[in-house]
């Protein structure tokens, strides 16, 4: 079999994946009652039934909401392959700008917190099995559980209350000062969706020898959500370090490394994790693949503009092309990233290959 | 020699003896195990920790228990740095006994009561033993009141008016915080009756019919009214305003206030005015003039200018009307041909208390009666009775109440009507309105008059101010006044300097319309009908109190209000009410007036509360705390053994079995692993609803993925194993196969995983909730830090740390226990630790 095989068979089941997941969003979304013409005829309760009528016919000829199932099916694929997602229905900004201006923010905070926490964990963990056996490992396998199975608004609500009311150290919503958009940001109101609100651009004013307070505006906004996600993720880092390099240590080549002499720490890094490798390197591909998924929580507590935001806003407004467009956009970075984490499986272990 | 089943019987019992002692030895099992028994006994036994119910609500009486976001009774004595605050109060009920307030004097030790004031007054005297159950009101029903009433007189024969007295009752009491309360609430109630004075005067009153026309086409119909009364009622004057309408010269324009002001300003009315005088007579159907007919009991109409027309039933050769006489051709009036004389008689004997009477017309012909609201007389001079119509037939007539008097057969019926059609054939356009202005005389001070507008179905009655009043209206027109009327007023605060609160007259405006009833808690009058089943005299002046919540009269939340009445310091308060009879006028009577109070309560909610504090609506959340153990465990149980479940079916089939249903369950397997799970999630609890059910079953279908595939993966490493090739050689089918050889292999996989399954569903409920996705009527640890936010009080974190530890700790020790199990159950982990 050999590697490009294996690699041509995966990414051909992937497309057959990809088809499939868009047929199913769309079925979702088909069949999920509740209509974005309701939302939007609401401010016409007073007109009569006809001019209600027509209205309604106008607007289920813009967004095609009446067409029959097949001609809707057709035009949403020929859509998304040539990634024209449209139009909001509630706000009315294309969405592929919006997505455009979003994703950066999102990949910001959780991809970020996602290289630090593995990091952290990987580090953390191969610390953990030096001592394996102490108070250290104990303890650090007790505080990673408790730590993972916190929920994380409750994680951020803490960090908000401690850093950002109490101390006051850093700011607690939004990613960038409210200075750089005229002082004036809108408050998200529950009645009207707050991204129809917000201008997708701003003009800062900042000379070039203040360019620190540009870039500290976007950090110190960024600390408290990064800190608030790694300190939720790490422990799952640390344990499934910790567990495959139990694996990979009671192992003789180890026992051997050890009797020739080599340092602990060639040991640990060179031998024992280069074989623990796999199932983190894996994991780790597929959690980049879920980044964009994985951030509504966070970004509702500190009001941070990602995707996840914006995926709340759209469900509460039943705003479903957003919805399809986010989530057709998700399931690609998923399937990519699944197909790369296979790829990686193949390429470090050739076990695997062979099968 | 043991027999199988007991031999195998006891091998079960050794090892899972063994299993529980390498259980209890390790540390993260017995952990685990006892931080989750510890959490299923409080949810097992949450009645027992707290009184209130899952949403922190007292189930007796509902409502806030304490002031709102309240602080925890001990952080009190916390220290400041800390975040302790010695500036809390507690709830005090001011009042201890409410209900009873008896006066000093009469109770020997303890000074609990309140001062009495008959010492110092002359004109007033206190009788505490006048227990008076005074009846109150719940919802339409009377009930006979729980207390008894202190009864305060104040008497003065006929002389000079003494001007105002008053009296105070009041209570001190003690306020040993030093902070100031969140609210503060009191209530009281009162009843007052007194001697009055009845008065009569010729009313004259101005209606405004409004008729609505059709969306669709025009109405036609008959502008009618209906007076049920047997007294005098004489109508004015009509007139058809709708042009004035139309054309937007209304009076307001003009700068009047009311109808009756401008009418009586213009020169010329607009409209056709007609002079219609309908009153009710006794007798015959005679032509009888307003004055000869005052106060007489029945009804009939005529017209004088002979222009519009009517309904009634007369004696025609009385009147002159043109369309009588024409009967026949003109299609406006009810066709009272079928009636030759309007005296009718009975063709069979009604008795005393039959309700149906039997009638044909004197000429022998059948008798109909067109309308149902009307009133017959039947019989001669010492027998004869009025009776309502209750419905007809051909040749019958039934009443609406029994007959009192027997009636011999060809006594004589005759029908009086009741209402009067001012307007037939009165075209209403669609979607205009028509405007009748219509002028009233209530001749008879004792009288019920009803004015029902027939005939169209949006016809609205609205007074001379525009204002609606209904379609039906009582005119009433007697007006009484206390000799002696009362007003209280409320003051509370520190001992030596009270502030007087809310001041109220009872009634408000000192006339009472006849005599009935006014709102205790406010003083207004309300105009409504006399209570059956309650003697006239003796409370005709009511007070209408409400005992289905607590109502106040004296309430504050407004914190500047409740700190200028506070301060910060403990120290005496007192709380009372200050009652002045106010004697003015009426000199030439002897006048008395009886207050009776009950009920008096005074309650401070304190700014803290319980263990926990409350929400922002009042409630205990210490016991939402607890409940919320219930629902998580529910949840986490259900949902993990629910995934597990379906998991292992999908892992087994497709391990095992291979081939189309591997790859078929394998790529859906993917699909699901695909999509974003919580978006997806999002997504379906807010199409579906959050009912508990629906998301244990949501998250049971999204959560089975994982351990399909480990279960997948082990199956088919057994598979291999010879003994399962044995085991077909020997003839074994697929279901045996895997029941008795597969599974007892995976059978440790699936309860570590069940295990540590469980926190990702309490976890992810707890998600759910916070973003707004809870079951209303259930409260959970996630639904509480939704409420956290939901209320804006991030900084308490009393009621921010508990939900979320105890969420961590609940998950930690599933994982914990799952991690035990794992290392007991797993061959594998036991090699060189």
């Amino acid at each position: 079999m050999g590697l490009r095989s294996f690699i041509a068979k995966r990414v051909v089941y992937s497309v057959i994946l990809i088809i499939a997941v868009i047929c199913i969003n769309f079925v979702l979304f088909m069949v999920m009652p509740g209509d974005p013409t309701d939302f939007l005829l609401q401010g016409y309760s007073r007109e009569s039934p006809e001019q209600r009528q027509a209205r309604e016919k106008l607007l289920r000829d813009l967004w095609g909401i009446g067409d029959p199932w097949h001609v809707q099916l057709i035009k949403y694929m020929r859509n998304l392959f040539t990634w024209n997602f449209g139009i909001e229905i509630i706000g009315r900004r294309p969405i592929a700008e919006v997505m455009a201006r979003k994703i950066p923010y999102t990949l910001l905070v959780l991809g970020t917190s996602t290289v630090l926490s593995i990091v952290i964990g990987v580090l953390l963990g191969i610390e953990v099995i030096k001592r394996r056996g102490s108070l250290f490992d104990t303890g650090s396998v007790v505080v990673s559980l408790i730590l993972s199975s916190l929920p994380t608004f409750w994680i951020g609500l803490v960090l908000l209350w401690v850093f950002s009311q109490y101390l006051g150290w850093f700011p607690g919503a939004h990613a960038f000062p409210t200075e750089w958009a005229g002082g004036k940001w809108p408050v998200p109101v529950v009645t009207t969706p707050a991204y129809s609100v917000n201008a997708l651009t701003y003009n800062i004013q900042i000379s070039i020898s203040e360019s620190w307070k540009l870039v500290w505006g976007y950090i110190s906004h960024l600390i408290l959500p990064l800190a608030t996600l790694t300190i939720f993720s790490f422990g799952g880092w640390l344990l499934l370090t910790r567990a495959s390099m139990l694996d990979v240590i009671t192992e003789d080549y180890i026992v051997t490394a050890r009797a020739k002499g080599l340092s602990e720490t060639t040991v640990l890094y060179r031998h024992a994790l280069k074989n623990a490798a796999l199932p983190i390197v894996t994991s780790a591909a597929l959690s980049f693949g879920f980044i964009l998924s994985g951030a509504i929580i966070t970004e509702t507590v500190f009001s941070y503009p990602g995707i996840g935001g914006w995926i709340w806003d759209a469900i509460n407004f039943r705003d479903y092309t957003v919805l399809m467009a986010i989530f057709y956009v998700i399931s690609i970075c998923v399937i990519v990233a699944n197909i790369i984490a296979d790829i990686l499986y193949g390429v470090l272990d050739p076990r695997i290959r062979y099968e | 020699m043991k027999s199988e089943k007991s031999s195998k019987l006891e091998f079960n019992v050794r090892r899972l003896l063994g299993f529980l002692k390498a259980f209890l030895r390790s540390k993260r099992a017995t952990a685990g195990i006892l931080i989750i028994l510890f959490f299923v006994f409080i949810a097992i036994d949450a009645p027992f920790f707290t009184p209130y119910d899952n949403l922190g609500v007292d189930p007796a009486r509902g409502g806030a228990l304490a002031g709102k976001r309240a602080a925890p009774v001990w952080l009190r004595n916390f220290p400041t740095f800390l975040g302790g605050n010695p500036y809390l109060s507690e709830n005090l009920i001011a009042i201890q006994n409410p209900g009873y307030p008896v006066p000093a004097n009469t109770s020997g030790g303890e000074m609990d009561y309140f001062i009495d004031p008959s010492v110092n007054e002359p004109y007033v005297s206190l009788n505490p033993s006048q227990n008076v159950g005074y009846p109150y009101l719940v919802r339409g029903m009377y009930f006979e009141s729980q207390n008894g009433s202190m009864a305060l007189t104040f008497q003065r024969s006929a002389g000079t008016s003494t001007g105002r007295t008053s009296v105070y009752y009041y209570k001190e009491f003690d306020y040993p915080y030093s902070g100031v309360p969140a609210r503060y609430s009191g209530s009281f109630e009162l009843l007052v009756n007194g001697s009055y004075e009845e008065t009569i005067r010729p009313e004259e009153q101005w209606y405004i019919i409004q008729i609505k026309g059709g969306a669709k086409e025009d109405s036609v119909g008959d502008l009618e009214f209906f007076a049920s009364s047997n007294s005098g009622l004489y109508i004015a004057a009509t007139t058809d305003i709708t042009e004035y309408f139309r054309n937007n010269q209304t009076c307001w324009n003009q700068g009047y206030r009311s109808w009756k002001e401008w009418l009586n300003g213009t020169d010329s009315l607009p409209g056709h005015w007609d002079q219609m005088n309908w009153v009710v007579s006794e007798g015959s159907l005679a032509n009888r003039t307003y004055d000869e007919l005052a106060g007489s009991p029945y009804a009939w109409l005529y017209n004088d200018t002979g222009d519009v027309p009517y309904l009634g039933f007369k004696n025609n050769s009385e009147i002159a009307d043109p369309d009588l006489q024409n009967a026949g051709d003109n299609p406006d009036i009810i066709n009272i041909a079928n009636w030759t004389s309007l005296e009718t008689r009975l063709v069979k004997e009604a008795y005393e208390g039959n309700t149906t009477i039997y009638v044909e017309s004197v000429e022998g012909w059948p008798v109909t009666v067109f309308n149902v609201n009307a009133y017959i007389v039947i019989g001669s001079n010492e027998t004869q009775e009025l009776c309502q119509v209750s419905s007809f037939g051909s040749g019958y007539i039934k009443l609406k109440e029994p007959l009192k008097n027997k009636h011999e057969i060809n006594e004589t019926v005759t029908m009086v009507s009741s209402s009067l059609k001012l307007y037939s054939n009165l075209v209403v356009p669609k979607k205009t309105d028509t405007y009748v202005l219509v002028k009233f005389f209530i001749t008879d001070p004792y009288g019920e008059y009803w004015l029902d507008v027939k005939g169209f179905a949006g016809a609205s009655i609205r007074d001379e101010n525009f204002n609606y009043v209904g379609s039906r209206v009582k005119l009433f027109r007697r007006e009484v006044r206390l000799h002696v009327p009362v007003e209280v007023t409320v003051f509370f605060g520190s001992a030596d300097s009270p502030l007087q609160n809310a001041t109220v007259l009872f009634p408000k405006g000192l006339v009472v319309p006849n005599g009935f009833r006014f709102d205790v808690l406010t003083g207004e009058i309300l105009v409504e009908r006399p209570l059956s089943g309650l003697e006239e005299n003796q409370y005709w002046i009511i007070s209408r109190t409400s005992r289905s919540s607590e109502v106040s009269l004296i309430d504050s939340e407004v914190p500047d209000v409740v700190a200028k009445l506070f301060g910060r310091m403990p120290g005496k308060y007192v709380f009372g009410i200050k009652i002045t009879f106010i004697d003015e006028g009426f000199s030439s009577e002897n006048a008395s007036t009886t207050v009776y109070v009950d009920d008096l309560a005074f309650k401070l909610y304190g700014t803290s509360f319980g263990i926990m504090g409350t929400d922002q609506f009042g409630h205990d959340l210490f016991a939402q705390l607890i409940y919320g153990t219930r629902i998580s465990l529910y949840i986490g149980i259900s949902v993990s053994v629910l995934s597990i479940l379906i998991g292992l079916i999908v892992g087994l089939a497709a391990g095992y079995m291979g081939g189309l249903a591997d790859q078929f369950l394998m790529r859906f397997n993917d699909l699901l692993l695909v999509l974003p799970s919580l978006p997806l999630l999002i997504v379906l609890v807010a199409v579906l609803g959050a009912r508990i059910e629906n998301l244990i079953i949501l998250l049971g279908l999204l959560g089975w993925n994982g351990f399909a595939r480990v279960v997948r993966s082990q199956v088919l490493s057994i598979k291999e194993r010879p003994f399962i090739e044995a085991s077909k050689a020997a003839g074994a089918g697929t279901g045996h196969i895997i029941a008795r050889h597969i599974l007892p292999h995976v059978m440790s996989l699936t309860y570590v995983s069940l295990a540590t399954s469980v926190p990702g569903a309490i976890t992810t409920e707890a998600a759910l909730s916070w973003l707004g996705f809870y079951d209303p009527n259930r409260m959970s640890w996630g639904r509480m830090l939704h409420e956290v936010f939901v209320a804006g009080a991030t900084r308490n974190w009393w009621w921010v740390i508990p939900p979320g530890l105890c969420i961590a700790l609940v998950a930690t020790a599933f994982i914990l226990l799952g991690y035990a199990l794992d290392d007991i159950l797993n061959p594998k982990l036991r090699v060189r630790r």
